[in-house]
């Protein structure tokens, strides 16, 4: 290619250039709000199984709650309370004391 | 001229633009704060996200209050296509008639209308999946409390917006808050904003969590024993305090009746933490820190012997009297005058300190003050400044003419059981801030030393007669593990004029165990006990022992030695094994384990374990339905067994 033909080109070529830059510019920003809106998708993924892993823990206080369980357990199971002298502790000397 | 007018319109052209060209560099590159005031208005937008109430936890990290997301359904109803329709569903589905939903939709001027706030996930997931234009929701917070009316007027509750209305949720509403964050954003044509960081939209500010000193199960067990109280003596009420006397941390604060924090706008009744709020006049729990603070001062040793005058003592033109006739002794040691609650016994010591020294031990054990755990709404109670005629201070000395509340003498009894110091109550174990990551704990604060380390023993020592037998705390006895306490049973103050209520009295026990290595310190009292008695001894101190039972028992605490009567004995069993032939496993006594039932068993009303142990053997599959008891069966009772049984079971409510 002559130098006057490169001459004639540079123009074309600068335009060019300048064009690809924006285009590039504007892709990177379209780019960058597409992955915030990803990124939001996720975010929000996360949160609604942080929600959920709540209201499992909630569910589990709700279920093991000594109100619960002892409701559970005299009314579903034919359990009673220990009654006096039913519960025996040993000492460190291995005697039997009731309680 | 053609030329001419050309190159004038040209200049006129280029010196436009050139000019609109300048205008818009100088708009753009010239800092001008009303135009950027405008900018700003014009393409951002606030938006507030608002935080979440941090929850309340107990001891061991268990929810005793958290706050989950829920979801609040609104409508625009001008874009809701068919309101008919649209509310017919929504009535069907919430089970409330169609006009008050209609009615709040078919306005199509409106474009906002609140439907129903707090829903839970399953209903959001319906409503959204009947996509009907119109209707939205909007994430909001709702306060649970999975424990109902566990420590219900020590947690309070919360109002329909969140924010605490009573207890620990209202004296900490700044901290369980938390800070709402403003965040201001970019935004399109049409006003939505633009998204750039994800984190932003769906982070949620978080309050404080608060951890509590408060134990859940000793609670329970603490609530339990005072509603079985209640039930067992007709009482009005009851209420109990149990403390850790090394730092005075509240490990249950418990009263009965309670409320449903989670429905606390149905009722305000029973929303009083009587603990704290309430002030009364105990009685002969009291008589610990008259004896305490004559020994300090040098006055009365355990064994100096008081006149006791017989069980009647005059001061002027008033009488002193003994509780009981059957303590009517002549003379009494320091130690028995605990041992059998005397209160004439008491009156001479307070006599012997005088009024001053007597106030001055009563305001160093706390009473008359605020102890400073920091809830709401704490009493001082009613310590009235010396001089004092003779028979108030002899009053005093055994608690009456003192108001005080249970608070202040379960943590002066700490002081007892810890060797002597004062310690400032809290149940505030520490304050979690999930943002920052910062975790506030409260320490123990010794307020001051009240008694010496030896008279304290000595305290103990006396306090633990008071359980042994012939003493007036005998029922509050645990085998194997030393108590120390002192009963009260005290006349209620008529609140609607001079004088005390006839027939009602408060029954109250304080004490601590093991009473030698104090690790709890347990304070009881019951309102008006009207059956099975109403005097400490036998209404107060038995619930003091199961509480102490509990806690000890749970702390794998070791039992000690004391007499052969605290022991299981071997030839005992041996006996009744013998003396009893029922006991005897022979296979007379299990005929139905051999030969299992040809006809359907009657089961209606048995557990399920029980009605499958009576069909134990028979070659059936059996069709359980339900849970519960035996509503009914198939075959029915008495008819013949065949390839297969239905057992239907009757749901128990359990929720």
């Amino acid at each position: 290619m002559s130098k006057h033909q490169v001459q004639t080109l540079k123009p074309f070529v600068s335009v060019l250039l300048l064009m690809c830059f924006l285009f590039a510019f504007a892709f990177i920003k379209m780019e960058n709000r597409r992955m915030g809106y990803s990124f939001l998708k996720l975010a929000q993924k996360e949160k609604q199984l942080r929600n959920q892993q709540r209201a499992k823990s909630l569910q589990l206080a709700h279920m093991t709650g000594p109100e619960r369980v002892q409701l559970l357990a005299t009314q579903r199971l034919p359990l009673k309370k220990a009654g006096s002298g039913q519960i025996i502790q040993m000492t460190e000397g291995g005697l039997a004391i009731i309680q | 001229m053609y030329k001419s007018r050309v190159i004038v319109i040209v200049f006129f052209i280029t010196g436009l633009w050139g000019a609109m060209i300048m205008r818009g560099v100088y708009l753009q590159l010239v800092p001008n704060p009303q135009f950027e005031k405008i900018k700003h208005r014009q393409f951002s937008r606030m938006i507030k996200l608002s935080s979440r109430r941090g929850d309340i936890l107990d001891r061991k990290g268990k929810e005793l209050a958290v706050s989950v997301t829920s979801y609040s359904l609104f409508a625009d109803p001008k874009i809701i296509k068919d309101p008919y329709a649209t509310a017919k569903k929504l009535a069907r589905h919430f089970r409330v008639s169609f006009r008050s939903v209609y009615n709040k939709i078919k306005n199509k001027k409106k474009r906002f209308v609140w439907l129903r706030r707090r829903l839970d996930r399953e209903e959001y997931d319906k409503i959204q999946g009947w996509k009907i234009r119109g209707l939205a929701f909007k994430e909001e917070f709702k306060r649970i409390y999975p424990n109902k009316s566990l420590a219900a007027p020590v947690l309070g509750f919360v109002g329909r917006e969140q924010q605490g209305l009573d207890g620990l949720e209202k004296k900490f509403e700044s901290v369980l808050s938390g800070d709402g964050k403003k965040v201001s954003v970019q935004r399109d044509a049409r006003g939505r904003a633009l998204v750039e960081d994800g984190r932003i939209f769906a982070s949620t500010p978080e309050g404080s969590d608060v951890y509590l000193t408060i134990d859940k199960e000793l609670q329970y067990w603490v609530e339990d024993q005072l509603q079985q109280a209640v039930r067992e003596h007709d009482a009005e009420s009851a209420w109990a305090v149990v403390l850790n006397p090394e730092n005075s941390e509240i490990l249950a604060m418990a009263n009965y009746p309670s409320y449903d924090p989670n429905r606390a706008y149905k009722s305000n009744k029973n929303r009083r933490n009587k603990t704290i709020h309430d002030v009364y006049e105990t009685g002969s729990v009291m008589k610990a820190f008259s004896v305490g603070g004559a020994l300090d001062r040098g006055i009365v040793e355990p064994n100096t012997r008081i006149n006791t005058e017989n069980g009647v003592f005059r001061i002027g033109k008033r009488k002193i009297k003994e509780a009981d006739k059957s303590h009517y002794f002549k003379e009494l040691t320091v130690s028995e005058i605990i041992s059998y609650s005397s209160n004439v016994g008491t009156s001479k010591i307070a006599l012997m300190m005088t009024d001053k020294a007597l106030y001055e031990t009563l305001m160093g054990f706390g009473f008359g003050e605020k102890s400073g755990v920091g809830l709401l709404g704490e009493a001082r109670g009613l310590l009235s400044e010396p001089p004092w005629r003779d028979h108030l201070t002899a009053n005093i000395s055994f608690g009456h003419g003192v108001a005080v509340t249970a608070l202040q003498v379960a943590n002066a009894y700490a002081a007892i059981a810890n060797g002597g110091e004062l310690n400032r109550p809290y149940i505030i174990k520490e304050i979690r801030d999930v943002e920052k990551g910062e975790v506030i704990k409260t320490k123990k604060k010794t307020i001051r030393r009240v008694l010496t380390e030896k008279n304290a023993g000595l305290m103990k020592m006396m306090l633990s007669s008071v359980v042994a037998e012939g003493g007036s705390g005998y029922k509050a006895r645990i085998y194997g593990y030393p108590v120390a306490g002192k009963t009260g049973t005290a006349q209620k103050v008529d609140p609607n004029g001079r004088g005390y209520l006839p027939g009602h009295y408060i029954s109250n026990f304080s004490g601590f165990v093991p009473a030698n290595d104090p690790r709890y310190v347990i304070y009881v009292a019951v309102d008006s006990p009207k059956k099975q008695g109403y005097y400490a001894s036998t209404v107060a101190a038995p619930i003091f022992r199961n509480i102490a039972k509990f806690a000890l028992r749970r702390e794998g605490a070791t039992p000690v030695y004391f007499s052969d009567s605290d022991l299981v004995r071997q030839n005992q069993v041996v006996e009744e094994e013998v003396s009893d032939p029922p006991h005897v496993l022979s296979l007379k006594n299990i005929p139905d384990r051999l030969d299992p039932p040809t006809v359907m068993p009657a089961l209606e009303g048995l557990t399920l374990k029980e009605a499958l142990i009576k069909l134990h053997g028979v070659d059936v599959d059996i069709d359980i339905r339900g849970e519960g008891r035996v509503l009914s069966t198939r075959p029915k009772e008495g008819e013949p067994l065949k390839k297969r049984a239905q057992l239907r079971l009757r749901p128990t409510v359990i929720q």
